[in-house]
Parts: C-alpha cells; structure tokens; sequence
C-alpha cells in the first residue's frame, strides 16, 4: 500500500451489521443556539447521537450568540436543557464526552470581529480536540439573516476548508416565501458553499414512517400493483397541529400555513406517495424520482372551489379556552394570513392522471396527528343488500405519521351475526408494538446524515423550487379574497374546506 | 399476575393464554418474537428479569424451560432410557410398549413425564407474557415438540441458554428450531473451556454475549482507524482481565479482520476489557479505560515504532471526575495526531443491554463466525506470569 493508494480501513468489513454508522471528527457551529429549536430538538438530538456512541471523542461544539457567556456558562446551560428533554437516559460519562468540546462564540451577526473570534475558538477547538478542520454551520437563524451571516463566514475564510476537510451548512425552512426569494436564498448560500455541502432540513423527511413509506412501497409486493389510478380514488394528506402560533407571531404572520407547511412538509409527503420506485436510494436518484412527480403537478383551474383557508376564531379547545388568530399578541385585527389550508392537486402522468391529491393542514384543529391517507375506489360490484353495506366505506390504507407512528389497513368485514352485515374495520400495524426500540428523532437521523455526508433524506434546490411553483399562484390567488373565513378552535377547520370536498362529492377524514 | 398450571398440557397453556388476552382486552399482537429461554430453577429469575427489562424494547412471548431431571424413575437406567425414545426397546425400565390395533408398537408416556407451568403476565412479565414449562420424565427429551405448540406464530424464534449451553447449540433440538442462538460462556464455571467448545460448532447463527459485550468497543476502535493519518497496520496489543473471554475475542477480531500479529497482555487488575492498542506505520491508534485506580501502561516495544507512539501512550491519563462509577464508564481514544487523548463515554454494557442487541439483529453474524472459526489462538490463557 502507498499514499496515493485509497485509503481502506482494515477492520471495516461490510459483513459486519452490529457496527453503527459513527460519525467522523467534526465541529458544529450552532447559530441561533438559544432559539427554542436548538434547545429543544438540535441540542438533545446532539446528546441522544453521543449516548448512543454514533458521535467520535473528537467533536466540538461552538454555540453563537449575542449572550455575555463563558464556555462553562454554555455548557451547563445546554446540560440543563439536555436534561429536560434526551430520549435516552441521561449519562454523565456521555455529558462529559460532550462538555469537553463545547465552546461559546460570544457575537452579532454584524460584528465582523465577532467572526474573526469564531474563527480562532474554532481553530483552538480543531488543535485540542483533533478534530480534523470538519466544520458544520448549522444556521439556525431567521432566513432575513442568512446573507450577513454567509458574507460573515466567507470573510473570515470560514467557509475555506484546508485540504481533506469539509465544510456543510444546514439550514432550516423556510426556503424563501415564494419561488423569486427562493432561489435569492439559494444564490445567497451557493455564494459561499459548495451545493453538494447545502443540507436543507425538513425534519418530517427524518421520521421513521416517512422513511418507512418507501421501505412500504418498494419492498413488497403487496401494495404497489394498486398505487395508481385503476384503484386509488384519491389521496388525502394532513397535517393537523392542536397548538395556536405560541410566540411565533413575528415569524408567521405575513407566511401562514401554507408557506409554512405544505411548501415543504406536506408536498415531499406527496412526492413520497406519488414517486415512481427509484433506481437506488442514493440521494441522486430519489431526488431525480421525487422531482419527476413534482414537475407533474397540475392545479385546478377553478381556485376557489378546489382550495380552501381560514383562520382559527376563539373557542374552547379540549378543556382550554382559546383566543382566535386575530386576538394572537402581535396580530392585526386586519390579518389575511390563513392558519388553516387545504389545497387540491392534479399529477398529470399514467400512475396518477384523475386521481385527485387533497393536502390540508391548520392550526387549532382538533388533535394533533398527520397522516397520508390512500382511499381506494368502491369494488366494481356489491353483491349485497344495499342495507348490508351501508356501514361499508371505502378501503384505505393509512399511513399515521405521528402520533402513534404506524401504518392502518381499513376494510369491510361481516359483522357477527345471522345476518349479512358488513361494517369497515381497521387492521392496524403499530410501530410501538413490532419495534418499540427507541426510535431515534428526525433531527437525531438528520444530523448525524450531515456529519456522515449522506444526503438522500434532503430536499435540494430543484424540489423546493418546484414546490414554490406549485404553492405560487395559489398564494397569489388567495392575496386577492381578503380575510380568510374563520373557524372555531378544537374543530377540523372552515366550512369551506368541506364545500370543497363535497363538490368532489368526497369528504375529509377524520383522523 | 401469575397462573400456575399443575399436571398439565400445551393445549391448556394456550387456551389460558387466550382467554387471559380476551379476558384483558389485550389483542395478542405485536409479539415479533418467541424468546425460549433454558436454564435450571436457580437461574430462572434472574434470566426472567433480563427478559422483562428487554420486553419493552422486543416485545415478545417468553417461554422459559426449567427442564426437571429426566429421569426420577427408580430404576431408570440413563442410556437405556436415552436409546429407548428412538428405538423403542420391550424391557427398558419405566417404559411401556403398547401394541396397537395394527401390529405396529407405539411408545407410551412414560407414568413420570408431567408438565408443570407458570403463565406470567402484565405486572409480572414486562411487555411480555411469560411461560414457564416445568417438564419431567421423558418430556425433558422432546422439548421441542413440546414448545412448538406455544411458539408465536409466523415470527422469529429466539434461544437463550442464560448459563450453561449444549454441547452444540446448532444441533439442540430447541436450537435447531431457532434463526438466533444465544450463548453466555461466561457464567459457566469454566468460561474459557465452554467457549472453546463454543467455537468449534459456531455458525453465524449462533452468538456468545461475551461478543455482544464488545459492539460498542469495536464501532469506536473501527471509527477511529478512519482517522488521519492513514498507514497501514502493523500489529496489536489487547489488555484485560485475566482470562475475559472478551478480551480474547477483540483479539481475534482485530487478528482476523486486520490480518495482523495481536498479543493479549493480562492485567489481574482490569475489569473486563482496558485497552487495545494498533500499531501502525505512522504511530499508535489507542482506546484505553486507563484511570488514575489502575492506570498501568503496557509496553510498547514491539515492532520498532515511532516515538511519538510512546508519547502518546505516557500522555493517557484519568479524567478528574471523582466519581468512580463515571471514571468506569469512560475511555480515552488517542491517534499519532492528537494533542490529548479524548475521553469517550464507553459503558460497561449491562446484560440487559446485550441481549436487547440480540433480539434486534436476527440476522446471522458472519462476522463472528468468522472470527470465532479463524485460526487465532484461543487457547491463550493467563497461567500466572506475563509472557
């Protein structure tokens, strides 16, 4: 073996399936690291990846921030933080793994010494830990925010890796408010990054069951020979959440939910659902799949029949009285912005043509869950009394994203009796029951497929902007109708979104 | 909640089971597996505790077999009694000959087999549901017909000798039944013997914990090969505790898999596994449980290597935590390009732990077949004196 040989690891061996996937030496940088997504999801994920001994000894992280902190004041904060909310118990030993590389970066995002300091911690961190000059930035920031901090990075020659190292960036949703920012965005990063390092997370592409939607689909035999237009008769996607805007009402108002959720969340769901088989999980060829679905997608000509918002009004949700949109702190009583959407697509090619695509999603619904629901035409021919299946509805196969991850199978079954009686039923595989093994998080699976450089679970620039070219004209229709009509919390939304199922002479599910 | 089932059958086992599902609206689903567990009364619960702990992760059904002796006849000769159940001899003691309406002789009960069981569920059994079967007499010789009946259906089947193996798991007629056989050499009361008997009738469906207790071990030590700078490897030194049957297998894992010369250093003082040490050309890749307790150095002579690799090996310290619990579940990983060792959490793997591995992977483990049948030397053995 010589140098310029490729290297092979002796004691790697592909037979060998007990060896988890370890991360190599790296440091992330964490921007936005007092925000609520890094305290709640980014740095317990970080923990849950170190207990489960998939980070290396060689890791550091860098918190940036405005706060007046020491290295030991951020370390104890995140412990703190950690501790409320790892999955898996808390070690100490893992804490101390991880405690021995945190750093803090005191800094605005204007402060271009702030940058100079970043980039010598970052340098001391690389010399102590070893850790090989492998930088993630996880910019965990407002997207107003992206271009100063990518200038800021690229002029302290942070985005310049010496040779052998990488260099990746994460970046969160949302991609831009329409296609234009989108792709002002996406220039604003290639500017200082290399494309194949932009990681783009969309935390619902990380969950077990959406990855378990492919393994589903292309695995078996048994579901694939009826996805399509001879058995499906439409599909339903929802994505419900109980919660109002919280504190986000800076953020959300002005992007409502359909930016915030069908944008990304709820059409890579479709393009999951609707996607012809890919060659190989490569991100090549799934992102090469899901595109050709996207660029299928037709709108209806007639938007207001076939889509439908609102906006939550005062109500009682559960046991809790609840203020409506309008009365939200830091909401205009003028408000067009829409807490609730509901969107019907067409995908014009053999598998789909006719077959109607519903998304929906809202805020203040009545629970929250999300779901890909695949209801199946009527069979051809009953040969019952009508009175015998009058409790029989159509097939469906379920695909239940969360809560209670899992997969529902529904048909008609003879009611027991001496008399014919069919009544739908549901056959129901639960995640909890067949592998109660600690799933790991989306943010857990997604961040550790950053640091191993393995990106099919990524949205790339071209599905983002062929989602925006999808949403784009319904937003430009709707900022022409004025106030969304209300509904009133706790229940499934505006009578209009179920006019426009009627229309379709179909009717939402109730999940 | 616990019934108990004297003189019994499979049949009502499993009516009982049934109308215990009916009874609290349990639907007896979600069971991925069938874990059959065999040892004597004296392990059984402490077996039956690993399995509950387990459950949570690998719901399953557990049928626990506390075989009873085979033979409480009075008179009962063993080998007779053994060659009697394949060819039926007229005149072995305790066995009837019973000449059916055709002229065809058919074997009996012998008057002593008796089933006694425990059905074991909710509070007392985890996610699970547990059976215990207490056969005596003759039963002890077919205990997989006796099982069959009970085993979930459609799902994997699992065996696990908590102590004491067969001679060849493969072979056992509760093994054969198996996709994973599992083995614990180590609480035999001679660890080294049974494992050497282990290997010669390994196949990659067949797993001895103490393999399982080295996963977290090996993931780090593969990983940290992946660090700069590459050269290739030259030898290894693996430290333990005398005569860890862990010890020996990392041993002949790096030998096998790295196709290098590795020396075991026994150290009376370690618990388990303390560190393994790769030589390669351009210095040492090292992963020590060194602590401040017992933080012994081991030579590093061989081979002619560099300095630095010395230097490295002198810089491995404890941590300063004081508490030793969190010093045992630390080790420190050092490559020829780092300044300090890094610490790692590396726990002490419970058996718990171990066997939930197991349970997730029911694929065969060609690996350590292949380790455990290569030409390493696992007659090595600690006889008083360092080599």
């Amino acid at each position: 073996m010589n140098d310029s040989a490729p290297w092979v690891n002796p004691l790697r061996d592909p037979d060998d399936l007990r060896l988890p996937r370890i991360a190599g030496p790296c440091t992330i940088i964490l921007f936005g690291v007092t925000g609520d997504l890094a305290r709640k999801k980014l740095l317990p994920a970080i923990y849950d990846l170190a207990n489960r001994g998939l980070l290396p000894p060689n890791f550091g992280l860098i918190g940036f921030g405005r706060r007046d902190w020491s290295d030991e004041y951020f370390a104890n904060w995140a412990k703190e933080h950690v501790q409320k909310t790892c999955r898996t118990p808390f070690r100490e030993s893992t804490w101390n793994q991880l405690a021995g590389g945190i750093r803090f970066a005191k800094g605005t995002f204007d402060d271009t010494q702030a940058f100079v300091n970043l980039s010598h911690t970052l340098n001391d961190l690389d010399r102590e830990r070893n850790t090989h000059g492998n930088h993630a930035f996880y910019l965990s920031i407002p997207p107003s925010a992206f271009p100063i901090v990518a200038q800021q990075l690229a002029k302290s020659g942070l985005t310049q890796s010496r040779q052998g190292a990488w260099r990746r960036v994460i970046i969160e949703k949302p991609f831009g408010h329409d296609l234009q920012s989108a792709e002002a965005l996406d220039r604003t990063i290639t500017s200082v990054f290399d494309p194949d390092s932009i990681f783009r997370i969309d935390h619902y592409l990380g969950k077990e069951t959406v990855q378990n939607l492919m393994a589903m689909r292309f695995s078996n035999m048994l579901f694939e020979p009826i996805w399509n237009n001879h058995y499906v008769d439409h599909v339903q996607i929802t994505m419900a959440e109980d919660m109002g805007i919280g504190s986000r009402a800076g953020y959300y108002d002005g992007i409502g939910a359909a930016r915030d959720v069908i944008q990304n969340h709820l059409i890579q769901l479709m393009a999951i659902t609707a996607m012809d088989e890919p060659v190989d999980f490569t991100a090549r060829n799934v992102h090469y799949e899901k595109a050709k679905v996207l660029s299928a997608v037709r709108l209806p000509k007639n938007l207001a029949l076939h889509t439908a918002r609102g906006q939550y009004a005062e109500g009682w949700q559960g046991q809790e009285h609840v203020p409506g949109y309008l009365q939200e702190e830091g909401i205009g009583p003028d408000s067009h912005t829409e807490t609730y959407a509901a969107i019907k697509l067409w995908i014009d090619n053999w598998r789909w043509a006719g077959v109607p695509f519903y998304l929906r999603t809202g805020k203040r619904l009545g629970k929250r869950v999300t779901e890909i629901a695949i209801v199946f035409k009527p069979a051809p021919h009953l040969p019952f009394t009508a009175n015998a299946t009058q409790e029989h509805g159509p097939n469906e196969i379920v695909f239940r994203i969360q809560p209670d991850e899992g997969i529902t199978l529904r048909f008609g079954s003879k009611v027991p009796g001496s008399t014919m009686e069919v009544r739908d039923v549901n056959m129901d595989f639960s995640y909890g029951n067949s592998f109660t093994e600690a799933s790991p998080e989306a943010y857990e699976r997604l961040i550790l497929d950053v640091l191993l450089g393995e990106p099919p679970l990524f949205p790339t620039t071209e599905e983002v902007n062929l989602s925006w070219k999808i949403l784009d004209p319904i937003e430009k229709f709707w900022a022409t109708q004025g106030q969304p009509e209300q509904y009133p919390s706790g229940t499934w939304g505006p009578k209009s979104a179920d006019e426009m199922m009627a229309h379709d002479h179909r009717a939402w599910r109730l999940p | 909640m616990i019934v108990t089932l004297t003189n019994t059958s499979t049949r009502e086992i499993s009516s009982r089971l049934e109308t215990l599902h009916i009874h609290r609206g349990e639907v007896a689903q979600g069971r991925v597996l069938t874990l059959l567990i065999v040892c004597p009364q004296k392990d059984l619960e402490a077996a039956l505790r690993t399995a509950n702990e387990t459950s949570w992760e690998h719901p399953c059904r557990v049928i626990a077999i506390v075989p009873g002796s085979s033979k409480p006849v009075v008179n009962a000769k063993d080998e007779a009694a053994d060659a009697a159940h394949i060819s039926p001899v007229a005149g072995t003691p305790g066995l009837e000959i019973v000449h059916a309406a055709g002229d065809k002789p058919v074997t009996a009960f012998r008057q002593d087999s008796q089933l006694d069981a425990e059905i074991r569920f909710g509070a007392d059994a985890g996610a699970s549901e547990i059976i215990i079967l207490r056969p005596k007499g003759e039963l002890v010789d077919h205990l997989n017909t006796l099982v069959i009946p009970l085993i979930v259906a459609d799902t994997p089947v699992v065996v696990w000798w908590p102590s004491t193996p067969p001679t060849n798991p493969s072979k056992d007629p509760l093994g054969k039944m198996a996709a994973v056989r599992i083995t614990d050499a180590s609480t035999t009361p001679n660890p080294m013997s049974t494992f050497r008997a282990l290997c010669t009738t390994a196949t990659p469906q067949d797993v001895d914990l103490s393999w399982t207790h080295l996963t977290l071990w090996r993931a780090q030590i593969m990983s940290m090969l992946d660090q700069q700078p590459h050269s290739p490897v030259i030898s290894a030194e693996v430290t333990g505790q005398n005569n860890n049957l862990s010890v020996l297998l990392m041993a002949a894992w790096i030998s096998t898999e790295a196709h290098i010369p590795v020396t075991i250093v026994w150290d009376a003082n370690a618990a388990g596994l303390e560190e393994v040490r790769i030589h390669c050309q351009k210095g040492d890749f090292v992963l020590s449980r060194h602590t401040k307790a017992h933080g012994k150095q081991s030579d590093n002579t061989s081979d002619g290597n560099s300095s630095k690799a010395g230097k490295s090996s002198s810089s491995i310290k404890s941590s300063d935590s004081d508490e030793k619990s969190v010093c045992d579940e630390q080790a420190w990983m050092c490559t020829p390009n780092s300044a300090t060792p890094q610490m790692v959490s590396l726990p002490h793997r419970t058996r718990t732990e171990c066997l939930s591995e197991e349970l997730g992977r029911l694929y065969p483990d060609k690996v350590w077949a292949r380790v455990v049948k290569s030409d390493f030397n696992f007659d090595q053995k600690f006889v008083g004196t360092k080599e």
